[in-house]
């Protein structure tokens, strides 16, 4: 007979209910568990890109002139899952947006698994209204900051330029971003920070950038550079090198032809180092008052020859040495000098370690391999070393000043003199001289830089371009030194033409006398003024 | 509206001996369900490209419906009981039959039948009918000896197993296998019996195993989780997890968009991510608290068939719940079973309605006299020694 007793029923379902309890309790404790290892952190996972803004500090000249802003743009994405027809959304996009990446667009939006694709970053308001007025599903706008140069096309070297997302990639822009002076914003505010004073000055930078273009129409030029310094403070109040490229337009930053001439290239620079060859023999001691240089024969040094640009053949004092520009006078001092002194002289000019400003580091100065005989007289008249033009403007207001002076693009300048006493107050007096002589001495080859009332001083150089070969087949680098007002030095200017052709202009002649100096001379004459500087009539040094 | 216990209505017999504590259970279940079901329905519609609200309202329209069905099946007799039950149980394996040739496959399974543009899937409906017939015909096997109700009760039992499986649903074969197990041993059948059965189901399982790709792959990946697709069960638990006790807050769950089964067999996980695994604990009290509530109230029941029909519906209710919860939980493999009233679902609804309408029917206190008739009608075909049993 089948257990049919109630004993039987209640121990069974005792059995079954204490099963079912143990399920129950087995699932509760799971869960618990699961619970517990849990944290209530959020983790989010983002669907779409998060758009964060880069927001930039505006740039200002050294007088408040607004250099660089952010504006905010209608930028135009797209949600591929949300468009309905995507040969439709290309086709009619293209016909609004000319130029637009139709190949690539059509392969984004084929991708269902995002949800943001980006058609075109930054748009004026009135394409945006065009592209709205398609009435395409799963396009949208949101703002964003873009960058805009008011006054970029005259300093695009030092503005520099941003990337697509507003970051700095290049020139001050690029220190904005090494600094850290830019804002990460969720919305397209501008930023609220203090704009960043270049020590730039808007008009002397327009003044010296169509100086410099009236120079390459003139003489037919290859290129053109030039820069102002303050050498007090060592603030770069313009910056300028022909061909250049507007602030912001990346693209043109990358043709090699216009390649930042003063910070990002260095050339050998020719006579203007007599400057530092007399400063240098001067400090040194070599120069006796009644001692000459034989200058009636080229200087035979091993199987090299050293000749002077306009000889004179004679016997030169080192006042004409300079005056002429005489190379043999100058290696003849150098030699003089020797090699050891020589390399300690240019480390303390700081022409041997390389240069760095807010616009990144300088190029390297290329020296000799080893400081020879030879190449301490080839030095001596600016060949064999090359610098950047910008390393070489610094060590010049060194000089005239006696302290070291360190290029600054901000202002107020973040270092005026740098260093101590860099040569003896008379060295530099004696430089002074020298320059002011070379300009107003009839006989001198600055003599064309001269501008009434300004007291200028100078130094010409006019260097073979080297070539495949050697020298002589690409022209010379003309360019001028310039100093003023010389007896109390205000500002410096270093003005270089590549490769001027013989014309009606310099004369049939293309040595920096008759090409770098005149343009100096209109420049300074046109900027002063701007500078606030009177000129002084009366007579000279 | 006053009731009077001397008021000799239906209604107020149904009020005095319906278990009021049970039924207002059932419908804040009902109630929490439909407010739980918030937390994914709108992603998955949103999702599947159908109006936000698209579940949602058809849920509430289900919950809605499933009252009256509820209340209107708890007031049936036993006899009444038996009847509709056994009609309900033919009508549904009639339509899984037919389903098996005409109807659609979906997600690899054919279980639903379009009956004037509604889904229907029958065997949600075919589980409490079947529980029912099981109880009585276990119930009686146990005490007639001279009726053929075993062989009967196994071959309901095969016949609804086979259906179910050719389907193939082995998670509803699994769970109809449990309860009929449990009532087997709830009836007082010999121990030598179910170890005969036992090695039968072993063998069928084994067989299941070995022929059917599907039972396979979903087994194996159980055991072995590296071997297969085990993305949506590691989905579930890591949002468990990273609910934590508290949750992340309503709508802050990312579960739902992930899943697309997220409003129906992992509804719990979502609740978990979002409410957090106490507010999981608390829903699993409340089905804690229907199924015991249910269990002791039969316990005394003298009517062995009242007695084992309530076990069995509230075994029914809470395995299908411990298997939806253990699969979201990571204990137990790929289910495909619905949660008790919180998944979204018709069928399932209705189904779970019957079952609780009929849960309320058997564990109704019946007075001692109706229970004596009852009890002296079954009598005739009893016998005596029973009848001092049924009194106890």
């Amino acid at each position: 007979m089948i257990a049919t007793r109630p004993r039987t029923h209640r121990r069974r379902g005792l059995a079954v209910v204490t099963l079912l309890l143990a399920a129950f309790l087995t699932v509760g404790i799971q869960l618990t568990r699961l619970g517990l290892k849990g944290t209530t952190a959020i983790r989010s996972d983002p669907v779409e890109t998060v758009t964060r803004n880069v927001a930039r500090p505006d740039i200002i000249d050294r007088n408040g002139r607004l250099l660089a802003t952010d504006i905010a743009l209608p930028s135009l994405f797209a949600d591929p899952r949300r468009v309905l027809d995507k040969d439709e959304v290309v086709e009619k996009l293209a016909g609004v947006l000319p130029g637009i990446d139709q190949r690539g667009l059509l392969s984004g939006l084929n991708d269902k698994t995002r949800r943001f694709v980006w058609i075109k970053r930054g748009m004026t308001p009135a394409e945006a209204a065009k592209v709205h007025d398609l009435g395409l599903p799963g396009l949208s706008f949101r703002d964003e900051l873009r960058r805009v140069y008011p006054a970029g096309e005259d300093a695009g070297h030092v503005l520099g330029f941003v990337d697509v997302d507003n970051r700095g990639a290049g020139g001050i822009e690029r220190y904005i971003d090494a600094q850290n002076l830019f804002d990460l914003t969720d919305g397209a505010g501008r930023s609220d920070r203090p704009p960043l004073a270049l020590s730039l000055d808007l008009a002397v930078q327009h003044s010296l950038h169509a100086e410099l273009e009236q120079a390459i129409g003139d003489y037919h030029a290859a290129a053109a550079a030039g820069l102002v310094l303050d050498v007090q403070t060592g603030e770069v109040l313009a910056d300028v090198s022909l061909p250049d490229y507007a602030a912001g337009n990346a693209a043109a930053s990358l043709e090699s032809n216009r390649l930042d001439r003063i910070e990002g290239g260095t050339f050998e620079l020719g006579s203007v180092f007599k400057t530092i060859t007399l400063a240098m023999a001067e400090d040194a001691g070599v120069l006796k008052p009644d001692k000459t240089y034989d200058t009636s024969l080229p200087l035979q040094v091993g199987a090299f020859s050293i000749d002077d640009f306009h000889p004179t053949r004679r016997q030169l004092t080192a006042e004409e040495v300079f005056l002429h520009s005489s190379n043999i006078g100058a290696a003849m001092m150098a030699e003089d000098v020797g090699e050891t002194r020589m390399h300690a002289f240019f480390d303390r000019l700081g022409l041997t370690t390389p240069l760095t400003t807010e616009l990144g580091r300088a190029a390297l100065p290329q020296l000799p391999q080893r400081w020879g005989k030879l190449s301490t007289m080839t030095m001596s008249y600016g060949h064999g070393i090359a610098v950047a033009p910008l390393q070489f403007a610094a060590a010049a207001a060194g000089l005239v000043l006696g302290g070291r002076v360190q290029p600054t693009f901000l202002k107020p300048a973040s270092s005026a003199k740098a260093g101590g006493a860099l040569v003896a107050a008379t060295t530099g007096d004696f430089l002074r001289l020298l320059m002011r002589h070379n300009v107003t001495n009839p006989e001198g080859t600055g003599k064309r830089a001269a501008v009434p009332g300004y007291d200028v001083g100078g130094k010409t150089g006019t260097a073979d371009i080297p070539g495949k070969g050697g020298y002589g087949h690409q022209g010379v680098l003309s360019s001028f030194l310039a100093v003023w007002p010389i007896r109390q030095p205000r500002y410096l200017s270093y003005i270089m033409i590549w490769a001027p052709q013989a014309t009606e202009a310099d004369k049939g002649q293309t040595a920096a006398g008759l090409t770098a100096a005149p343009v100096t001379a209109r420049v300074i004459s046109r900027i002063s003024p701007l500078l606030g500087l009177a000129p002084v009539f009366g007579d000279g040094l | 509206m006053r009731l009077s216990r001397t008021d000799r209505s239906l209604l107020a017999q149904w009020w005095f001996t319906v278990d009021r504590q049970l039924c207002a259970a059932i419908l804040i279940l009902i109630a929490v369900g439909f407010m739980l079901s918030l937390a994914a329905s709108p992603a998955v519609a949103q999702h599947k490209g159908l109006g936000t609200l698209y579940f949602v309202k058809r849920h509430a329209i289900f919950a809605i419906a499933a009252i009256p069905v509820l209340l209107a099946i708890s007031f049936l007799q036993p006899a009444q009981i038996r009847r509709v039950s056994l009609i309900l149980f033919v009508t549904m394996l009639a339509l899984m039959t037919y389903v098996l040739w005409t109807g659609p496959e979906i997600n690899g399974a054919r279980r639903w039948v379009f009956i004037a543009g509604q889904q229907l899937q029958p065997s949600e409906l075919m589980k409490p009918a079947f529980v029912i017939l099981s109880a009585w015909l276990l119930t009686q096997s146990a005490h007639r000896p001279d009726m053929p109700a075993l062989p009967l009760a196994l071959g309901l039992y095969l016949i609804s197993a086979v259906a179910l499986v050719l389907q193939p649903d082995i998670g509803q074969t699994t769970l109809i296998t449990l309860v009929w197990a449990a009532l087997f041993f709830l009836t007082g059948q010999p121990l030598r019996r179910m170890a005969i059965l036992a090695a039968a189901a072993t063998v069928a399982i084994g067989t299941a195993y070995a022929t059917l790709p599907h039972v396979q792959s979903r087994i194996d990946r159980f055991l072995n989780p590296a071997a297969g697709d085990t993305y949506q069960m590691d989905r579930a638990r890591q949002s468990i997890i990273e609910g934590g006790l508290f949750g992340r807050g309503p709508g802050e769950g990312q579960l739902k968009m992930a899943l697309p089964d997220a409003h129906t067999d992992y509804v719990l996980a979502v609740i978990a991510e979002e409410y957090g695994t106490l507010a999981c604990l608390a829903l699993i009290g409340l089905f804690g608290f229907i199924v015991f509530r249910a269990l002791s109230r039969s316990w005394n029941q003298p009517d062995l068939f009242l007695r084992h029909a309530a076990m069995g519906l509230s075994l029914l209710f809470a395995i299908q719940m411990l298997i939806n919860v253990g699969v979201s939980a990571g204990l137990l493999p790929s289910k495909g079973m619905t949660l008790p009233f919180v998944s979204y679902g018709g069928s399932s609804m209705m189904g779970v309605a019957v079952s609780m309408g009929l849960l309320l029917a058997v564990t109704r206190r019946r007075p001692v006299q109706v229970a004596r008739q009852e009890a002296d009608a079954i009598d005739d075909l009893r016998g005596p020694d029973c009848n001092a049993m049924a009194v106890n």
